[in-house]
């Protein structure tokens, strides 16, 4: 198969037999729980449900966005999520993928859900060999709350074909071992990424200390003290 | 009534700032209901009491004080269940727990109302007052018997094979429940123990005290008790539970050496023994050398303690010995009474034969960093959550090495780097526990 060749309904379902690829087969593609394929698989892509695993960002005291403040929730199939307008959540998919060596993916909103303003992937590439069900990044970015059912399909995943990978070694890059729930980015610090460019100043937003508010207060009495305007020798 | 509006304002808070599982909130909702309620009550009686100023010490004054009895006893479990949310304990595992529940004769509605606790242990909570009385308000009862309340360790919430120290905690919901609806399953245990302890000479000597002979009935209650919740697990979730114990009885440093055994629980060589035995009975250990830590951790416990020299803590050094007879006497009837609950859903055998026909398939999964469900291939060729979760542990604690060694940058020598593909084995479980309990209601559907 040509590298870049979209997987089409056979060879996904070849991929899946474990007749043709056992378990541990690097080249078998595993997506469990497997309920219904023929219902969820396109000509070329297959449909995933939303998981019932959802990350709901806190509210920061601080000015920016805390990557890892979240509260944890569990919506049994059967239950909803309320989404608020212009709010965002994570979910991940109810089914495990687990990616063959040879194949590259891509996760894609269904066009059906992405017709009720819900965008549930902003950073869709999958890596050859990644196992984990995958994070969504789901924003509601209509005027309306929506309600998302876990259960339904939400997403279609695009494989494609890669070189072979000859000579890829027989490790595996632990960061391709996800999750099964959705997960918070891990918090890192920008100055250390920016260093690696030569940059040695950054800019941070800074909690005043009590010194600095005393210094700040005498700054503003001293100043309230000089008539505006007026000139001094 | 200033406690009522605390406790109305605390769950109104508590479940506004987080998020519980559908039986906790079930549970919170039925306590602010009732102590609305009460509030009312407590209006009406001071208002009749203004009336008939003559039945105060004799009506009213003891009406408020059963009331104020009754609170303080939900008062207890109600931090503990607001303060579950922090377990982060996994609703899967508990619907799991609650649907092997549901096939014990008499537990078919039961939900698990978890409790956090501060204590490294697993606690189970009766309902009842120190009279075996209902907690009841306003003519009906507050702790529904629908809800089991079980403490965990705030350290452990999230993890999913220490908690399977649950299925023993609620074997004791299993026992209450039991005991209330006088089961004749009953019958032969008691009657074997009172025979027992009366043919025993060191235990109705003239020389024995009376508090002493009301302790040792005492202790013979709550050993029979804890070895029935012991074998009701083995039985429902087999070797996994016995790991469990061990793991956490070294957490505690109860499995080591010639500790004396306390009041609470039987010796551990008791305990392992009998579990041992029902093990091998329901054909877990026809091909032991798949569980080499078991036999391991069960042989060095062995050798280290031996049943004549069993003392227990505040006795004189007979009475161990004699209690560990007496029991001993008692085991067939505790045997027999978990076999009559556990027989709908662990027919002998059925477990383990389901285990051997697919662990090696599971653990193949998890060496490789995959969900186990990926071996279920239909409705017929499907491993129960029990062989998925023993399997799993055969994994965590033997073939860890084999996972880390087909990743990058991993170090098999590093306790870190070791619990964090642990963990990971954990949650891939649950996962698995999560996807069949969905496929086994599509196959129901």
């Amino acid at each position: 198969m040509a590298t870049g060749a979209v997987l089409s309904a056979d060879e996904i379902k070849s991929r899946m037999n474990r007749r043709n690829y056992k378990i541990a087969d690097r080249r078998s593609l595993i997506i469990t729980p497997n309920i219904d394929l023929d219902a969820v698989l396109d000509a070329d892509s297959v449909d995933l449900r939303l998981g019932t695993h959802f990350l709901l960002p806190k509210e920061s005291q601080q000015p920016y966005f805390v990557p890892n403040r979240y509260t944890r929730a569990y919506v049994p199939l059967g239950d909803y999520l309320v989404v608020p307008a212009h709010q965002t959540v994570l979910g991940a998919t109810l089914e495990f993928i687990k990616m063959p060596v040879d194949v590259s993916g891509m996760i894609l909103t269904k066009s059906s859900v992405a017709r009720t303003f819900i965008v549930v992937e902003t950073a869709p590439w999958i890596h050859p060999e990644y196992r984990g069900c995958l994070t969504l990044e789901i924003a509601n970015v209509s005027n309306t709350p929506v309600l998302l059912y876990p259960g339904r399909t939400i997403a279609q995943l695009i494989l494609l074909h890669t070189t072979a990978l000859k000579g890829r070694g027989r490790l595996i890059k632990d960061s391709y071992f996800g999750p099964v729930y959705p997960e918070a980015p891990p918090s890192k610090d920008p100055r250390a990424d920016l260093e690696s460019l030569g940059v040695n100043r950054t800019f941070e937003i800074r909690r005043l200390s009590s010194d600095d508010a005393d210094v700040l207060a005498s700054q503003n009495r001293s100043s309230a003290g000089t008539p505006s305007g007026s000139r001094s020798d | 009534v200033g406690l009522l509006d605390f406790i109305v304002e605390h769950i109104n808070e508590a479940r506004s700032a987080n998020r519980y599982s559908a039986s906790t909130l079930a549970f919170l909702e039925h306590v602010a209901s009732k102590a609305e309620s009460t509030k009312l009550s407590v209006r009406k009686t001071v208002g009749n009491a203004a009336v008939k100023p003559n039945r105060i010490s004799t009506y009213y004054r003891p009406g408020l004080d059963l009331f104020k009895k009754h609170w303080e006893i939900v008062h207890l479990f109600l931090k503990g269940a607001t303060d579950a949310h922090a377990l982060t304990l996994s609703e899967p595992f508990l619907r799991f727990v609650e649907s092997e529940l549901a096939q014990v004769p008499g537990m078919e509605k039961a939900q698990i109302v978890p409790l956090l606790t501060r204590d490294l242990m697993y606690f189970h909570n009766s309902t009842r007052t120190e009279s075996e009385e209902e907690v009841v308000i306003d003519a009906e009862p507050v702790f529904p018997t629908e809800y089991l309340f079980v403490e965990l360790p705030y350290s452990q919430g999230n993890r999913l094979f220490s908690n399977l120290m649950v299925f023993h905690e609620i074997g004791h919901s299993v026992f209450q429940q039991m005991t209330h609806a006088k089961d004749p399953a009953m019958n032969p245990w008691v009657e074997a123990a009172e025979h027992s302890i009366a043919a025993h000479p060191s235990l109705v000597d003239t020389e024995v005290d009376k508090e002493t002979k009301a302790q040792v009935n005492d202790i013979i209650n709550t050993w029979t008790q804890e070895l029935f919740c012991d074998l009701f697990a083995v039985r429902i979730i087999g070797p996994a539970y016995t790991w469990a114990l061990i793991d956490l009885m070294w957490l505690e440093g109860s499995l080591s050496g010639n500790r004396p055994s306390s009041t609470e629980h039987p010796p551990s060589i008791l305990r392992l023994s009998e579990q041992l035995r029902q093990l091998r009975n329901d054909g877990w250990l026809r091909k032991a050398d798949v569980f080499p830590r078991f036999k391991m951790a069960f042989a060095q416990t062995l050798s280290k303690e031996s049943s004549s020299n069993v003392g227990v803590i505040g006795f004189p050094p007979h009475i161990g010995p004699a209690l560990l007879e007496v029991i001993r006497n008692v085991l067939p009837s505790i045997r027999k009474a978990v076999k009559t609950k556990t027989q709908p859903c662990a027919p002998r055998g059925a477990k383990s034969q389901d285990f051997f026909r697919y662990h090696s398939l599971i653990e193949e999964c998890l060496v490789n960093g995959i969900v186990p469900s990926a071996v279920i291939q239909s409705d017929r060729n499907a491993p129960g959550p029990c062989s998925i979760i023993n399997a799993a542990y055969v994994v965590y604690t033997k073939r860890v090495d084999e996972l880390m060694q087909r990743l990058e940058g991993t170090n098999t020598s590093d306790p870190i780097d070791r619990i964090k593909w642990q963990k990971k084995i954990e949650s891939w479980t649950i996962k698995a526990v999560d996807d069949c309990n969905l496929m086994k209601g599509l196959a129901n559907h």
